[in-house]
């Protein structure tokens, strides 16, 4: 269970006389059950990485709380891992190794780490990659990786900046897909960032619209139930359609979509 | 054929240098005391290994080298690690390093014959000096460089600092300090040959300098030979050993 209570944020002023910084988000609010699949979508510089940052605990809120499990975030944990936008594999490490770099980072004893890590890999069918380096793969199985890697954290919460925007769409279909089937299963919520609307209409339970200057969350939808199974085949569907149409009404004109 | 083209290129330069000095010295034109003939060098060469001298020289050169960079090593790579991490350390002692480094190494021979007295001791300070900055300057650059998205992933996944220094740091900046430590060779083998010149009575140094006192300017070149052949085969192993661990790239 995740919880954001009014944050409001903005980037600490370097220097005095440095003139007011502007707020980055301001009065954002949002619950995540576990299981649930929430998606935020919005035009570029709106925030939408500030704001998983400020869940990750890699920077605090300048005002409001963050609520993890009920206890408020102090500093970055295992229990909310962020997967970064591009590949930030360990290049040095192969795909094992950065698997087990995180089980070491848990306690886990040498012996237990190989065999684990291993099981992480099979949860994303790369174990015959075990010990490849990240620039032998392809940037599908880096991501895969990557999401491999953040599962050993045994996170509560995943949160996704744009990890599928270097992807073409066969991986990208592929990897969406195991990863709601991972997050279903062991019931993780997972927090997608994304300013591609098929992406973020197909995962989400609930999609998040961030306006920009300063990020507010302008709107918020619920693709229907009855959304259709494939991404692929999404863009002909009327509920697709009209989810876009209200999106570009309120990325236009936000007052006027309000009313 | 790959490797016999690669190896005729390496050679090629060498044999085009050998058949100018060669040329120069068959005109008859040239004393040779100011350049003795190839032929002369060789014998010369085999004069000194078989009387043990040149061997014995080079193993004293290498020993002396060995022990003060040895020291630097151990010494900048960590002194690197700290000052690459730490911005208040930077701060506090980056003024200092700057002014002690423009000032060449044989600048400070007099003062290490004062501190060590005839022997060792200068040809130890020296060439520890002289390779002390480039692999400090190296790694430090190297750990301030660490990628901040890297370090942020770390701690993301809530990594020890110890983990962090190893897993981390260290192999992300590997790269830069063996670059550094290649450098730092480089400028204490230069380092050792001017320190035996004038602190000690043995070494490739010393045996350049007496034997230009003698006029036998061919043992000159045979110990400048064996110096820059030195310097090449280990430079190139160092390339080799990087290119060994550093297969990530």
């Amino acid at each position: 269970m995740l919880s954001l209570e009014n944050i409001y944020f903005k980037y600490p002023a370097r220097r005095r006389g440095n003139g007011d910084a502007h707020w980055v988000l301001e009065d954002i609010s949002l619950t995540a059950a576990a299981g649930e699949f929430i998606s935020i979508i919005g035009p570029s510089g709106c925030g939408k990485s500030t704001l998983l940052s400020l869940i990750s605990g890699l920077l605090r809120p300048s005002r409001g709380r963050i609520l993890a499990q009920g206890r408020e975030v102090l500093g970055p944990s295992r229990s909310r891992v962020l997967i970064f936008q591009g590949h930030l594999l360990f290049p040095w490490k192969t795909a094992i190794q950065n698997i087990e770099f995180v089980l070491k980072a848990r306690g886990l004893s040498q012996g237990l780490r190989r065999r684990q890590a291993l099981e992480y890999l099979q949860r994303v069918r790369l174990e015959a990659h075990a010990d490849a380096y990240p620039r032998e793969l392809s940037g599908g199985m880096q991501q895969r990786i990557g999401i491999a890697r953040a599962l050993a954290a045994e996170p509560d919460i995943l949160l996704l900046d744009e990890p599928f925007s270097s992807l073409d769409l066969v991986a990208k279909c592929a990897i969406i897909d195991e990863l709601k089937a991972i997050a279903s299963q062991m019931g993780k919520t997972v927090i997608l960032v994304t300013h591609n609307l098929e992406e973020a209409f197909h995962v989400g339970h609930r999609v998040y619209l961030l306006t920009k200057g300063p990020g507010r969350i302008a709107a918020t939808f619920d693709p229907s139930a009855t959304k259709p199974d494939q991404l692929q085949s999404l863009g002909a569907s009327s509920e697709f359609q009209a989810f876009q149409k209200k999106v570009s009404a309120f990325m236009t004109d936000p007052a006027a979509a309000q009313r | 054929m790959n490797l016999l083209r690669r190896t005729l290129a390496v050679l090629a330069p060498f044999g085009l240098a050998l058949l100018v000095w060669a040329g120069l010295s068959a005109t008859g034109r040239i004393n040779a005391f100011i350049l003795p003939a190839p032929g002369a060098v060789l014998r010369a060469l085999i004069q000194g290994l078989c009387s043990g001298e040149l061997l014995s020289a080079t193993a004293l050169s290498l020993w002396r080298v060995g022990c003060g960079f040895g020291i630097s090593v151990v010494t900048a790579v960590p002194l690197g690690i700290a000052l690459g991490s730490s911005h208040r350390l930077r701060g506090l002692l980056d003024p200092l390093l700057k002014f002690v480094r423009p000032i060449p190494p044989i600048a400070w021979l007099p003062l290490a014959i004062l501190w060590f007295g005839i022997g060792n001791g200068p040809s130890y300070f020296l060439t520890m000096v002289a390779s002390f900055f480039p692999i400090l300057t190296s790694t430090m650059t190297g750990v301030e460089n660490v990628s901040q998205q890297h370090l942020a992933v770390a701690r993301c996944f809530g990594a020890t600092r110890a983990s962090i220094l190893w897993d981390i740091v260290i192999p992300s900046s590997l790269p830069m300090m063996i670059s550094g430590i290649r450098t730092g060779f480089g400028f204490a083998w230069m380092a050792v040959v001017a320190a035996e010149m004038i602190a000690t009575r043995s070494g490739l140094g010393y045996l350049i300098y007496t034997s230009q006192d003698l006029l036998r300017t061919d043992r000159v070149l045979v110990g400048m030979l064996v110096i820059g052949m030195i310097g090449l085969l280990v430079d190139t192993l160092i390339v080799h050993l990087k290119d060994r661990w550093i297969h990530w790239v």
